[in-house]
């Protein structure tokens, strides 16, 4: 005989129905609850049969499929859904041509959306380039925020994300370890460091729960050549300076990061540029580069991250530049046999994502010769 | 037999537990099989309670393991049956295995919706090609941008345009490129759109080494073309109203001054593409020549030097800030709290003395204070003193100083100053009386010009506290170092009382102040007599210590005397080309 549930019409298993078992309870149109052995091995297997169900329609590869534990799947089908409820159906999708994954190596980094209670809600594919781990593998642990975090920044990404929640719309930005695979530990000395810049946001109208997410862009404090982005000539520039850090030469593609204009700079120290926190630091490296002895070449300090100041904040009154380029190199010329001449200090900066103005000071170095 | 089922069910889903990782907190022996610890029967009994106890632990650790998994997935489902549609109406909790039977429905309802998508290219993924587009165009705060590489033709832009540089979608498709760059990206630009490989102009470094390198440097897995990237830096020009005729203007080179630029990071690669395929409509004046579609295909990302908020910190009022003076008192750095507290913007404090907007009560103390750190490497403590904000009313604020050395030259980069508040004595202007005109220091010419701009009450003249505490310092160093017995600072002013050379301080990183020789003093100024009228730019007195310029005292420092050299013709006012300066005998 089929008992059929009086609450969902579904055909059910003798012990079971859909309404809260309490083992005590006794349902009402069954035979009396009893936990056989039997019984209990039917019940798994109906849950295995469904989380197995499960795991097949999860969009991920078959060999995915394959290694996953029930919390681990259970983890994803969340995941899964509470992608899905970010876009309600029904919405037309904006005119345009075809691209989505396609736009990701654009990035520099990988997206990642939480929701309000610090769950995950979606990690972008290109996260593998970054952390060598796939969206799967950084699942395995559980399907919050903090389990992809590694590191003791609890309570401050935690501070930062209330924030972000009283106030949509507002950016915050926190720095932290993720887990990343062994293979890209090995490559990068450990955990890579990740600047996580993000806000609520609304993405559809009118805006819902479920619809209102953090949305960030995770791009590693350190670039590395594998990362996703093209390097171009314009994400560095470089600058020349005289032994006390006045600058002589600087690229053009300064104006992009800075805001100055290279004939600006030309003349200025370098001090004057340097945001009061990091002067000192600068100094030091300055100090190392000058007790280098010219006799050894290239002197090279470990790279360190400088924070340069921007235009905007070192606003300078307008005036007609009088110096150019090639009154310099005969100024440098004037002066013969000088060890100035022969060893400009040469700084090679990268943009870092941390923020406007901070850059990471490669090279700060002496030269064999003018370059 | 006591039903409570779960241990039962949740011990058979262990085959396929993944690896824990160290981090996690609690017992680690969660792949133990439980033969392990089986006791050997050949072990000493001592031992044997040893091992008793640690099969105990061992259990006991392993059922808290098993409870935090049951916990977890206890979570899991609740959380679960919350997103379901179909299980929200149920008043009561469901069991696990429903919830997981409408998991199971409500994921293949999903896919069935999602398979409409193109069947060849589909690809299984949490989200759709489109969801994801909107999400990294808002992630990266950037507009999705197609142009063509033939002409520059816009071909799609995304909506999102409209809150980067103000243009409205439809107004920018099909219109050029290059109409929009700045005049000196566009020859970079089009050599961007070309099918040829990007050569670099500038030398590339290598990060690592800090080498140069001379290859291109191409990034990452070829998931595209390596050499199909594209990745640059230009300048857009921003609209700043939506107005029909803004767009209609066609680009005057003499006025890009005034039209607003937003630096844009495009990240794209090359993709050959027929028009139709980019879902817009094409003009039918289109080229019919078919061999190039190749398009740009870019995020458009700006790139702000504006220092986003300090962000995640809570907003509190500031009550300190960190300023930088020159030698002579003068502000070269103001930190942007400083408009919070005192109401100025930076821009209006550069260039001015300190000593100007500081109470005249408190001249003599600082004037000490600043005497003092200029001849120590320490640091000094100033005692409050009230500072003028642009209100008019008084801030009482205490300040450390301390001199910032070049480490190269030893010489002064700048005064730093951290300046603090000192709550609860903000003074009216009214218990200011008159400020004194008499002049503070015999040498100063008084000078009754009033200063457009600036806030009223300034103290004039005060700014040459600075200047001649700068100088004393100097001469100090001078008659220190240099046994030439050169015509001295005050010498120089009385002597010269016509329009001198005055330099912006706000320029003038103020490493060393210089002095010309008379004759070459009197050379400059007739050039300069020559040139026109100077700029009087500050309420400074006719002639500030700026205006000395000295190359002799500083034989052995050339390299010093060489950059305030630079310095100083940087500067607004300064003499005329470069051409000049061979007119000059240099004493080096």
């Amino acid at each position: 005989m089929t008992i059929f549930c009086s609450h969902c019409h579904r055909p059910l298993q003798a012990e079971m129905s859909c309404l809260p078992t309490r083992a005590k309870q006794a349902p009402s149109a069954s035979r009396p609850f009893r936990s056989t052995k039997s019984a209990s091995k039917a019940r798994r297997d109906q849950i295995n049969a469904e989380l197995q169900a499960l795991r097949s329609l999860l969009p991920i590869s078959a060999q995915e499929k394959e290694r996953l534990s029930y919390l681990h799947t259970m983890a994803l089908v969340c995941l899964r859904l509470r992608g899905a409820q970010l876009f309600p159906p029904g919405l037309a999708p904006p005119a345009g041509p075809a691209l989505g994954t396609e736009l990701l190596s654009l990035l520099p980094g990988f997206l990642l959306v939480l929701s309000a209670d610090s769950k995950l809600v979606y990690i972008s594919e290109n996260v593998a380039q970054v952390l060598g781990l796939s969206v799967v593998e950084l699942l395995a642990q559980g399907d919050t925020v903090f389990d992809i975090l590694d590191g003791r920044v609890g309570e401050d990404v935690h501070k930062k994300l209330l924030l972000a929640r009283e106030e949509p719309g507002r950016e915050v930005t926190f720095v932290s370890e993720m887990r990343t695979s062994k293979a890209f530990r090995l490559q990068h000395g450990g955990n890579r460091v990740v600047a996580v810049c993000g806000r609520f946001v609304a993405l559809c109208w009118p805006p819902s729960p479920s619809t209102t997410a953090f949305l960030a862009l995770c791009t590693p404090v350190v670039q590395s050549p594998t990362d996703g982005e093209a390097a171009s000539q314009d994400d560095i520039f470089q600058s020349m300076h005289l032994l006390d850090m006045t600058f002589i030469d600087v690229t053009e593609s300064v104006t992009y990061h800075l805001g100055y204009h290279r004939e600006e700079l030309v003349g200025q120290s370098w001090y004057s540029l340097l945001h009061p926190e990091d002067a000192d630091l600068a100094a030091a490296q300055h100090r190392a580069v000058g007790e280098c002895q010219a006799r050894e070449g290239a002197c090279c300090p470990p790279p360190s991250m400088v924070w340069l100041m921007p235009e905007t904040w070192l606003p300078r009154k307008q005036r007609k530049s009088k110096l150019s380029p090639p009154c310099c190199d005969s100024l440098l010329q004037k002066r013969r046999g000088r060890e100035v001449v022969t060893h400009p200090i040469h700084c090679v900066y990268v943009v870092s994502k941390l923020g406007a103005g901070i850059v990471l000071c490669h090279g700060i170095q002496k030269r064999d010769k003018p370059t | 037999m006591n039903p409570v089922t779960k241990p039962a069910t949740t011990t058979s889903f262990n085959a396929a537990v993944p690896d824990i990782p160290r981090k996690r907190k609690g017992s680690d022996s969660d792949n133990q099989d439980v033969s392990a610890v089986e006791v050997d029967g050949d072990l000493q009994k001592r031992s044997e309670d040893e091992e008793h106890v640690k099969v105990k632990d061992f259990r006991e650790a392993h059922s808290q393991t098993e409870k935090r998994r049951r916990d977890k997935m206890n979570n899991l489902i609740e959380e679960l049956s919350a997103m379901i549609p179909q299980c929200n109406p149920m008043a009561r909790k469901l069991d696990k295995l429903t919830v997981l039977r409408m998991a199971v429905q409500h994921l293949k309802s999903l896919k069935g919706s999602s398979s409409s998508y193109s069947e060849v290219r589909y690809k299984p993924s949490f989200l759709k090609d489109d969801e994801l587009r909107q999400l990294i165009l808002r992630a990266a705060d950037g507009f999705l941008f197609v142009v063509g590489c033939n002409r520059g033709k816009i071909l799609f832009v995304s909506e999102s345009v409209c809150k980067i540089l103000n243009y409205d979608q439809a107004s920018l498709i099909g219109q050029s490129l290059f109409d929009y760059l700045h005049p000196k990206d566009v020859a970079k630009v089009k050599e961007q759109l070309s099918s040829s490989d990007v050569s670099p102009r500038e030398k590339l470094v290598d990060g690592k080494t800090g080498l140069q390198v001379h290859t291109d440097f191409q990034a990452g897995p070829a998931r595209l073309n390596s050499g199909a990237r594209r990745s640059f830096f230009c300048r857009i020009k921003c609209s700043r109203t939506t107005v029909k005729e803004e767009k209609e203007c066609l680009p005057n080179p003499k006025k890009k001054d005034h039209r607003k630029y937003c630096t844009i990071h495009c990240t794209g690669y090359l993709k050959n593409w027929p028009p139709n395929e980019v879902g817009v409509e094409e003009e039918n004046d289109v080229e019919k020549d078919s061999s190039n579609f190749n398009c740009l295909v870019a995020i458009g990302r700006l790139h702000p030097y504006i220092v986003p908020q300090k962000s995640g910190e809570i907003k509190v009022k500031a009550t300190e800030f960190v300023t930088r003076f020159a030698m002579d008192g003068k502000f070269v750095y103001v930190d942007q709290r400083a408009t919070a507290i005192l109401g100025y913007l930076p821009q209006e404090l550069l260039g001015t003395s300190c000593y100007e907007y500081c109470h005249q009560d408190d001249h003599n103390h600082l004037a000490e204070k600043h005497k003092e750190v200029l001849q120590n490497k320490e640091k000094v403590f100033t005692n409050s003193y009230k500072f003028r904000a642009k209100d008019g009313t008084f801030v009482t604020l205490k300040s450390q100083w301390f001199s910032f050395m070049n480490p190269w030259t030893k010489e002064l980069e700048y005064i730093v100053s951290n300046n603090t508040v000192v709550l609860g004595h903000k003074e009216s202007a009214e218990e200011e009386v008159l400020y004194s005109s008499q002049p503070v220091e015999d040498a100063v010419k008084q000078s009754l010009v009033s200063v457009p701009g600036m806030s009223s009450g300034t103290i004039l003249g005060a700014g040459s506290i600075g200047t001649e505490i700068a100088n004393e310092i100097l001469e100090l160093q001078r008659l220190h170092s240099s046994p030439s017995g050169e015509l001295s600072p005050s010498h120089l002013l009385r002597k010269s009382p016509s329009p001198a050379l005055t330099i912006n301080c706000s320029d003038v990183p103020n490493k060393e102040l210089v002095q010309l020789c008379p004759s070459e003093t009197e050379v400059l100024e007739n050039s300069e007599q020559t040139q026109g009228a100077i700029p009087f730019p500050s309420n400074e007195p006719l002639l500030s210590g700026n205006s000395q310029l000295d190359f002799d005292a500083i034989c052995e420092n050339d390299d010093t005397a060489m950059t305030a050299l630079m310095n100083y013709l940087e500067a607004d006012g300064g003499l005329g080309d470069p051409a000049d300066l061979s007119d000059i005998q240099w004493a080096l």
